[in-house]
Order: C-alpha cells, then structure tokens, then sequence
C-alpha cells in the first residue's frame, strides 16, 4: 500500500523556508566585513591594473633587461596589458642617425627575437620595435609619452666590484622623467650571464 | 618558521590558517553528527512532543551558542570551555568542567562510532545492534582505528571536514526541503501532537536527551586559536552554526511528526503493527540510523536516500568520532598547561609526535564506556546519551557562571561580540555590563542537568561518578607537586591577552586592551607588547 503524494502548501512553504534560511545563514557567514588591511589591499590591486594596462620593456647597450623579460610577460599576462618592446640603439655623433650599425642591429634582433619567443610562451599580445637615437634616455621618454604606457621595465646588471652608484646615467635619468612607473630590475652579474646563456641555448 | 637558536628562540605557535567555512566545519563536524544521533533517541522518549523537546534545548542552545561566541572571539586561545571557567572562576572549577568536556568527548567517540555502525547496517544488516556480538565488535574496531591512527599521526585534513560538512548540509537540506515538500500535513503533526502528548517525566527526559544534537559549539572554541582574525570571524561562523543547527534539528523534529510514510507497509514493529513514522524512529533498534530510515520514506528521493544518506550519515560519524580522539587530547594538553592534569598529558611522544599518552587514555575511557553500552544492549545509545547531556550540562553550566564572573573581573578585556541583554551595574565602585541573558542560559543548562538526574538512572550514577572521581585525582596531583588544591596558581592573564591577541592579528584590538590596563595600572608603561610572552 502506497499514499498518493499531495503536496500541502504548508509543506511546500516549509520547504522554501528551510531552504532560503540555511543558504542566506551560510551566505551571510562567508562574506564577512573586510578589514582595513584587506580594504587597502583591495585598492592597491585595482590600481595595479591601472598601471600596467600597458607595459614598455627597454633594451638597449647602456641596459641589460633580458632578466626582467620573463617577469614583465608574466606581469602583463596576468593584467591582460600589451607588452610593447623596444631595442634602443644609441647612434654615435660622429655618423648619421640612420647609419647602418651592424652588430648593435645584430643583438637587437636577437634580444627582440627572445621576447617574442617569451611573450608567445606567455599568451601575452607582443609589440616590438627597434629605434636609433642620439640619446637612450631621451628616447625612451618620448616612447613612453608616445605609448601612454603605465608602466616602464628596465633590467641593470651588477658587476661583481662597482663603486659609487650602482645605477647607470641613464637609469637615473629615465627614473626622473618617464610619466609613469619605473620598474628596475638589478641582477647579479653572474645569475644574469648564466641565464642569458640558457635563453641562448634555447633560441637556438 | 621560528628561529630554532637556544637562546631567543622564538617558540613555535600555531599557524593561524582556518578560514570562515574551516571554522564553521569543524564545528558542523561535531554539531552536525548529533542530530544523526538524537532524533531517534528523542522521539523515542517525548513522542508526540518531540518538537516541544528539541525547542526548549534548541533556545537553550542558543544561549550556550551565544555565550561561547562572546567567550570564544573575546579569548581565541585553544581549551575552549574549560578555559574560560579556569579564566573566571579559578584552577578547581576549570578543571570541572575541563573534567566534564572530556567526559563529552570520550562519549564522542564511543557514541558516534556506535551511530556509524548504526548508519552502515542500513545497508548491511549483521551490522544492526540487534546482533549484538558483531555489532560490538565492529564499534570497537573503529574506536581502536581511530585510536591508532591518531596515535601514530594520521589525521584527516581539514580539507576533508570542509568537504564532509559541505556534502552533509546539501545532503540534509534536500532531506529536509522534500520531505516537507511530498510528506508534510500540518493536520498529521497536529494529531501526532494531541494524540501521542508524553507524561510529565517523559518529557523531561526527552529535553535533557535533546540536548544532545547541540553539544559540539565547543569545536569551533578549539579552533580559535588557529583560526583567521578570530575575534571577527568566530561570532560569524559561531551564530551561523547555531542557526543552521537549530533550523535543522527543528526541521527534523517537526517533519518526522508530521510527514505521512511512502511506503506505511514497512513502517511496523517486531509484531508486525503499523507506525507512525516517529514511533517507528523511536524504536530502539532503529534510533542509531534513524535520518537514514526518515529519508527512505520520502517519495521518490527516497529510494536513492536509501543507499547514499548511510554512507554519508557513516562518514560524517566517523569524522566525529575521531573528533573525539583529538579533542580530547587536545582539552588534555591545555588542562596539562595550567597545571589542571599532570605534564604527561601533554607530552608529545618522540617517536610518533603526537601527545600518545592523552590519546591512548581517553580512548581507552571511550572503551569503557563502550562496554558499558553494549552490556545495556537495546539501550546502549540511551546510555551514551545520558552521560552526554551530563557533561555538556554541567560543562555549560559553569561557562555561563564564568562568562558572568568574566564580564565582572575582567572588563578590559575587547568583546567583539557580548550576549545581547547587558544591564549596567555598580558593585563595590565598579561599574560593569551584566549579562542577563546569561543568567537565563545558567538556569536552561542547569535545569537540562536537573532533568537528567531526574530522568536518567545511569546517568545520575555514572556522571557524578565520574566528577567525583576525577576531582580526587586532581587533588591528589596538586599536592604531590605542590600546588594548591582548592585555591588556584597565580596568572598574569594581562599579559596573557595582550600576547594572545597580538599572536590573532588582532592589533588594533591589542592596542585598545593596553591602553585600557595601562590606564587601570594592570600592565607597566615600559613593557613592549611586541616581546611579551605567554605564561609557560
């Protein structure tokens, strides 16, 4: 013998209530107010996605920015910010600013040619470019003026025995007049070489 | 990790990575079993005022759920009730209700191993507690399972009570949401109530057996010290406990009144006679699965309740028990702190890690009780459900005593969170914030321990019995090792806070206490908070 199932509307409100007051319960349980520290956090993230909306890596012969490479990729993918990579190439007074210049042209391709290779490994949307200047610093400003970039990734190298400052003219100029944040990375000469050499190896 | 240098060491503290729903599961994996446990005990006894029964514990509860939530999120350290009574009323009384909570968590373990044996015969029926040998013997090989797991290190992650807890609310919400749905007749559950009304003692011994699916509040207590920005989460995951606890048990209690069975030809006793579904729960051989018989009878669902509710109902049990396992070495090794049980409990065994002596004791008491139990035969549950309400009783009771001493001796102290009903109060030129609410809370616990010695004959022998013994061994160890019997060591609880609240995070709350017991000439203006330590 079986009932035949009625559904009562006093079941049926039952039921709703049941429902409705445990979910709201564990709702209102797993959203806490936010602390002070956890609002801050919040805003400082937020704008961290302003800033690196995009981002400019410099080359140059004055920089050694092949370290900063994979952190800048990584920093992009993650904010979904374009990557725009310039090799500057600083063209002597003493020739003509289009004047072919070999090897520099040479290490550009190769540096341009490893941050592709980067950024493809990375998912990230890749600009690169490669400019000749009398002035490194000054063209690396009017690059930034140019991109609206937010961000601007520079990469040092530091010998084994230096003495005064540790950062090179144009490092201090680019920090002073770039319109926007400056990220300098300085690597030990060492790991920097030795991971050059991989990044070699690797590209071939 | 801390430095591990001789001197300046920094000793080692817990790490503080329990989350909102971390904390809520470990204290649903204690709470949350109990209903598993009780609804069949409870309708065994107060029949058609099962609901009654499970209302009158359930705002008891409330009280008790409040006043740890005051106490847990004021003193987020480990030890739970039994701290909170040794903060305010001193080393005797802390060591009761120490003693008492231990009591409870020893019953943990024997009781829900029983229960998920209980859960298991649904579907293998030599299980049952009918066949009383087999029966036995297989609780008693979880119970010496869990006890060597524990012993030897392994534990469940706390990952897996999230998930256990999280399956088993799904799980109770669809219980509950269909059968009220397919099942429930308000006219059912009014007949139920006029027509199967229980006597008086009846009654009384329903509420006091109700009290049963509420005990456990004092895990997420346990967990305060590991726990996330304990002062603002744990009165969260503390009422969110509660309520959900309470919307379930009175779910439970009102549809198993008043729900119409699927299938009335398999809702009979041994002699064959129709049931209703609540006197079919109530019987003693079904009490130890009876969510998993309730949900057998709702329409459709039930025939897939019928094979998985068994199995979760059987986990959830098991993690409860081996709650037991833990929580009681755990009450052992903060008594053993303050001086309340000898050191030995708080050794941890070289070999294993793992403080082997408090594991191997408790649950050799958990054994006992267990033996105990099987020789009640039918009313083996019955019987591990008395000592249950006796501990949790009189452990609660004392809380609700401390919580009220605290407000007095200590106001300094930052509540987060306070009990609602506070009047004002001047007593010897202190002006303080009474909790009446409290006062309330003392009389429901204390009159949930009257109805227990009323009602329970075991249970008035077996409970006190335990107390008593306990407290001859606390004297005895006090004196061998000099110190006061019946008065209590000296503790600088001031500093005691200031390092536990800055140990939580809390700073600014920290910096609010110091200035306050600064002010009050309690804590020196030349001490630097940030290298005080805790009382060793």
């Amino acid at each position: 013998m079986t009932f035949v199932v009625a559904i009562h509307p006093v079941g049926a409100a039952l039921a709703a209530a049941i429902f409705v007051s445990t979910v709201s319960t564990l709702w209102w349980m797993l959203h806490p107010p936010k602390t002070k520290a956890e609002e801050a956090a919040e805003v400082i993230t937020e704008h961290v996605q302003e800033i690196v909306s995009t981002v400019v890596v410099v080359m140059s012969e004055a920089t050694s920015s092949e370290h900063m490479l994979p952190l800048a990729m990584r920093i992009a993918s993650k904010q979904r910010a374009s990557v725009l990579v310039v090799y500057v190439i600083e063209v002597p007074m003493q020739l003509p600013v289009n004047a072919a210049m070999g090897d520099e042209e040479r290490r550009a391709l190769e540096g341009l040619a490893a941050a592709q290779a980067i950024a493809k490994k990375s998912g990230v949307d890749l600009r690169t470019e490669t400019v000749k200047t009398r002035n490194t610093g000054q063209a690396i400003v009017s690059i930034i003026g140019r991109e609206r970039a937010h961000l601007l990734v520079l990469g040092m190298v530091r010998r084994a025995h230096f003495s005064g400052n540790p950062f090179s003219g144009l490092i201090e100029y680019v920090s002073a007049h770039a319109p926007c944040d400056v990220m300098i990375g300085v690597r030990p000469y060492g790991q920097a070489t030795k991971m050059l050499e991989s990044l070699k190896e690797e590209l071939g | 990790m801390p430095s591990k240098s001789a001197e300046g060491a920094t000793p080692p503290t817990l790490r503080r990575a329990v989350t909102p729903w971390g904390s809520y599961s470990w204290g649903y994996a204690d709470v949350g079993a109990d209903i598993y446990a009780a609804l069949g005990l409870v309708v065994g006894a107060a029949a058609g005022a099962a609901n009654v029964a499970f209302a009158f514990a359930g705002l008891v509860y409330v009280l008790v759920g409040l006043a740890y939530t005051e106490l847990a999120s004021t003193f987020p350290v480990a030890g739970g009730g039994q701290f909170f009574v040794l903060r305010g009323l001193g080393d005797i009384w802390g060591f009761i209700a120490g003693w008492a909570v231990l009591l409870d968590f020893t019953i943990d373990i024997a009781l829900f191993a029983w229960t998920m044996i209980g859960y298991l015969s649904n579907l293998v029926p030599v299980l049952s507690s009918a066949n009383a040998v087999p029966h036995f013997i297989f609780v008693l090989i979880v119970v010496i399972g869990l006890t060597l797991l524990n012993v030897f290190g392994v534990r469940e992650s706390s990952r897996l009570n999230e998930v256990v807890g999280a399956i088993d609310i799904a799980n109770e919400l669809a219980i509950l949401c269909l059968a009220a749905l397919f099942t429930f007749h308000p006219q059912v559950l009014i007949h139920t109530m006029q027509a199967h009304w229980p006597s008086t003692f009846q009654l009384l011994n329903g509420v006091s057996l109700a009290i049963i699916s509420f005990v456990g509040i004092e895990s997420i207590s346990q967990a305060a010290q590991e726990t996330d920005r304990p002062a603002s989460i744990i009165p969260r995951t503390s009422v969110a406990l509660i309520l959900t606890i309470l919307i379930f048990a009175l779910s439970y209690s009102n549809l198993v009144l008043g729900m119409q069975p699927w299938h009335p030809d398999a809702v009979v006793d041994a002699a064959g006679h129709h049931l209703q579904v609540f006197q079919w729960l109530g019987l003693a051989p079904n009490q130890d699965h009876a969510i998993a018989l309730l949900a057998s009878q709702i329409p459709y669902y039930g025939a897939v309740a019928a094979v998985y509710v068994p199995l979760v109902g059987a986990v959830l049990m098991l993690i409860s028990s081996n709650s037991g396992v833990y929580g009681a070495s755990r009450i052992a090794y903060s008594m053993a702190t303050y001086h309340l049980l000898p050191s030995a409990f708080s050794r941890v065994a070289a070999r294993f890690r793992t403080p082997m002596v408090s594991i191997l004791v408790f649950s050799g008491v958990a054994v006992i009780e267990l033996v105990f139990a099987a020789i009640q035969g039918d009313q083996g549950l019955a019987f591990l459900g008395d000592l249950y309400a006796f501990g949790a009783a009189t452990s609660y009771s004392l809380v609700f005593i401390a919580l009220i001493a605290l407000r007095y001796t200590d106001p300094f102290s930052p509540r987060t969170y306070r009990m609602p009903l506070s009047i004002t109060l001047t007593t010897r030129g202190r002006r303080w914030s009474f909790p009446v609410l409290a006062v309330f809370g003392f009389l429901g616990t204390f009159s949930i321990l009257v109805f227990a010695f009323m009602t329970h004959p075991i249970g008035r022998i077996a409970g006190p019995s335990w107390v008593l013994a306990g407290l001859i061994f606390y004297v005895i160890y006090r004196r061998v090792h000099g110190h006061p019997a019946l008065h209590s060591r000296r503790h600088d609880w001031v500093k005691d806070q200031v390092v536990v609240l800055r140990e939580a995070g809390e700073l600014e709350l920290m910096d609010q206490y110091v200035t306050e017991v600064q002010d009050a000439g309690l804590l020196g203006n030349d001490i630097s908070v940030t290298t005080l330590e805790r009382e060793k």
